[in-house]
């Protein structure tokens, strides 16, 4: 370690004997350099005392805050619902812009608010919807979402079910641009290390009945159904925690994809444009218990014949049987066939020469046909097996033994294939389970769906029409300009109906749906550890070089949904990939592009540089003209 | 709760009964700031400044109060957003408005650098140093706090956090002379 450094330190801290002092004394005297550096560490441990002090300060007025919020939450939400309403009002239309709900979150702020929107007054819009709470709504919000809530899924403060309508504010951050303007949080830390977000879809989602808050009900959550197009399996629900200030994980989201869930139903309607639909996997599911089992095993065990007792007064015929065709008579020596219907029988036949005989069993058990063949005749008799004497009671001691023999083996089969059975019947009911549930999903979600975009349609009719009022009545004032915008204008709501039409089911889209137990904002978001960011101590200046500085400075990598935020001067950046930077300063938005990035030159060595940041031509007065700002930069 | 005991809380470091007393001024200074070309953060901010500020004051042991100790912060606030007005470039340099004599904001030549240098510091190294300075910890606590494994790391992670903060100093100061 530096001599110089420690010995400051001790005498800064009054850690040196009286004889150390004194000589670090003489020698600081004389010593410029020493002067100068025992100077700047003691400027440096008197800024690192005031930031414990302020630290402490922040740490108290946090608490007290806290306090003070829960206290006057419902006076809170009175004023800022009265605000909704005064802008919806105003504005008379469903996407009225407010002072954002994040603006009177519980933030406990050390040094700024954790939810810090950058342009005063402007901020991401939200909707509005009112329902029966009681009763419970399905709402089909203009980006294609759907928020179901069941019925009684309000609570008041004290834990009743709320009763009568309620009001529903909603919003959706789709992108930087969103996350920029909100100002909401996009990192997450975990065990003390900071991974930037990746959001696959975030919104705000908060419910008042008579300018109060009302809560979740935990036994009936409602559900959002989110609609991007991000369909990776990383990304995990999170819910923004204002009151400890992060990201808590809450689980995993269902991801469906929206092509795959109409169902077939063929009807003369939906005939054709169902023939692109996958077939559910769920209707493959082969719920039967397979032959081969049955079948092969029983054909092993031969039931023994019970052997007959010849007549003495019928005809009966010798023949050799081959070993192995007809097992139950091959234990038994010496077996005759007796004829059973001695009036077909012809005497002659038993003189006559024939080059072949045949045995065949009948359907009825123990009774076979016997065909002799010549190259003249063919003649068959129905016989029965029998046998005389002595043959006869060796016959049916061994069929005693076989019988027995064969009734164990089948009763053990028998209770070996009850518990096949059993168990094939068990795989099938956890078949036939996990079958309904995947079509009540499919059945739910697709219903969804297709009200969603029945809703659609009609949401981007309307809008059509009103697009149309607009451009007629501009018409009138305007002619020449008029049409361009009205070529413009259908050639939009021509882009936004192709994306909401009924291929929407062959588009990318995908709904993440999860079911919340908090109003506030959720977000499905991979975290990602930012191993090729660099740390650059930062400065800017406008064209004229002139230095500015901000309060803080937003980074954006190109192809990744998020964006980092940081104190002024300490920025990281991803050196080799385009990286865009942002800020706000008197309602001007100063940014540096993706080129300017690419060009500047910035490797993982750079330590400091300073921005030349381009300025916005007037400042940004509305959410819209941020978005148009920002679509020129990035489109 | 009488400004005798609030600056005895303060000299006590007993910051949460200090700002039972104090808290009121925040509004106060939401409505200047915000008069001023400032955010509700900024107000925020400059509150706890001046906190600062005041409680240096009121330990340095030769502090007289000359007027009510809430309009004595609320001076203090003052001539800090007038001095943060200042580095923003939004205000002149000469102009002064101050209503309170001498109240400022302590911040002596290079205390801001220092101030800059500090806060470029990561998260870790600041509160090692804070932990070190402010709250005198010993290294073994401080080990024991942030996760190290002995106090020896600790030890040489708070002699090259304190280099790193003189390092960004010197670029600091580099970077105002020639900026």
């Amino acid at each position: 370690m530096d001599n110089n450094s420690i010995q400051i330190n001790n005498y800064l801290q009054n850690e040196m004997s009286e004889e150390e002092r004194v000589a670090f004394e003489k020698r600081l005297s004389t010593d410029t350099a020493l002067q100068k550096e025992s100077k700047i560490q003691q400027q440096i441990i008197a800024a690192v005392t005031n930031a414990g002090l302020k630290a402490e300060f922040a740490k108290v007025i946090r608490r007290k805050r806290v306090i003070r919020t829960t206290f006057i939450w419902g006076i809170a939400a009175s004023i800022i619902v009265i605000t909704i309403l005064f802008f919806t009002f105003y504005n008379t239309n469903d996407t009225s812009k407010n002072e954002s709900i994040a603006k009177i979150q519980p933030s406990v702020n050390s040094a700024r608010p954790f939810i810090d929107p950058p342009l005063p007054n402007i901020n991401v819009p939200t909707s509005e919807y009112s329902f029966d709470a009681e009763k419970g709504d399905i709402i089909y919000h203009s980006t294609g979402s759907v928020i179901y809530f069941p019925p009684s899924a309000l609570l008041d403060a004290a834990g009743n079910i709320i009763k009568g309508m309620v009001k529903v504010t909603y919003r959706e951050f789709a992108d930087p641009v969103d996350f920029f303007v909100s100002g909401i949080y996009m990192q997450y830390d975990s065990a003390g290390i900071k991974y930037n977000f990746e959001s696959s879809g975030m919104c705000e989602i908060n419910a008042y009945q008579d300018n109060k808050a009302v809560f979740v009900n935990p036994k009936a959550k409602p559900q959002i159904n989110l609609s991007g197009t991000n369909k990776s399996p990383l990304h995990n629900v999170y819910f923004l925690d204002t009151i400890t200030r992060s990201w808590k994980f809450t689980g995993k989201d269902i991801i469906t994809e929206v092509k795959n869930t109409i169902v077939k139903k063929p009807t003369a309607e939906n005939k054709s444009s169902s023939e692109n639909v996958d077939q559910s996997a769920a209707t493959k599911i082969p719920i039967s218990i397979p032959k081969s089992l049955a079948e092969n095993d029983y054909a092993a065990v031969v039931k023994p014949l019970k052997p007959a007792k010849a007549s003495d007064d019928r005809q009966a015929f010798s023949i050799a049987i081959d070993p192995g065709s007809f097992e139950e008579l091959y234990a038994y020596d010496n077996v005759k066939f007796e004829v059973l219907d001695e009036s077909t029988y012809k005497r002659s036949d038993a003189d006559e020469h024939w080059d072949n005989v045949k045995l065949d069993r009948t359907s009825k058990e123990g009774i076979y046909n016997i065909t002799f063949t010549n190259s003249n005749r063919k003649v068959t008799y129905k016989v029965r097996p029998v046998l005389e004497g002595a043959d006869y009671d060796a016959a049916l001691k061994i069929f005693n033994e076989k019988q027995k023999a064969y009734e164990q083996t089948l009763k053990n089969r028998l209770v070996k294939d009850q518990a096949v059975t059993d168990s094939i019947n068990l795989i099938n009911k956890q078949l036939q389970d996990k079958y309904n549930a995947a079509n009540d999903w499919n059945n739910k979600i697709n219903a969804l769906i297709i009200e969603r975009n029945k809703k659609m349609k009609e949401f981007w009719k309307r809008k059509m029409e009103e697009e149309e009022k607009r451009v007629k009545a501009e018409e009138k004032e305007r002619q020449e300009l008029a049409k361009k915008m009205i070529e413009e204008s259908y050639l939009q709501i021509e882009n936004n109906q192709a994306k909401y039409s009924m291929d929407m089911r062959l588009s990318a889209e995908v709904m993440r749906t999860f079911a919340i137990n908090n109003f506030g904002i959720w977000n499905c978001d991979h975290p990602q550890y930012p191993d090729k960011e660099t740390p650059i101590f930062a400065s800017f200046t406008d064209s004229l070089n002139t230095r500015i500085i901000f309060s803080s400075i937003a980074v954006v990598y190109k192809g990744f949904n998020g964006l980092t935020k940081f104190p002024a001067q300490q920025i990281r950046v991803m050196p080799g990939q385009q990286n865009m930077i942002w800020s706000i300063k008197d309602s001007s938005l100063y940014y540096f592009t993706y080129q300017d990035f690419m060009e500047s030159g910035i490797a993982m060595d750079t330590r400091s540089f300073t921005f030349k940041m381009r300025k916005s031509k007037k400042p940004i007065a509305s959410y819209d003209e941020m978005r148009q700002a920002m679509k020129k930069l990035s489109p | 709760m009488t400004d005798k005991e609030i600056i005895e809380h303060l000299q006590q470091h007993k910051f949460s009964q200090a700002i039972k007393g104090l808290y009121d001024v925040l509004p106060m200074v939401k409505k200047y700031v915000g008069a001023n070309n400032g955010s509700n953060t900024d107000a925020e901010d400059i509150f706890q400044d001046a906190l600062v500020i005041l409680c240096k004051k009121v330990q340095s042991g030769d502090f007289t109060l000359t007027a009510p100790l809430k309009t004595y912060l609320m001076g203090i606030v003052k001539n800090c957003w007038l001095q943060e007005l200042r580095r923003q470039k939004k205000l002149p340099v000469s102009s002064t408005t101050a209503e309170i004599e001498s109240p400022d904001s302590n911040e002596e030549p290079g205390f801001i650098t220092a101030k800059a240098a500090f806060d470029l510091l990561g998260e870790k190294c600041r509160q090692l140093l804070i932990l070190f300075y402010f709250k005198k910890n010993s290294f073994k606590e401080i080990a024991s706090a942030l996760s190290f494994s002995d106090e020896k790391i600790a030890k040489n992670q708070k002699y090259r956090c304190l280099q790193k903060a003189k390092e960004y100093y010197i670029t600091l100061s580099k970077d105002s002379t020639h900026g």
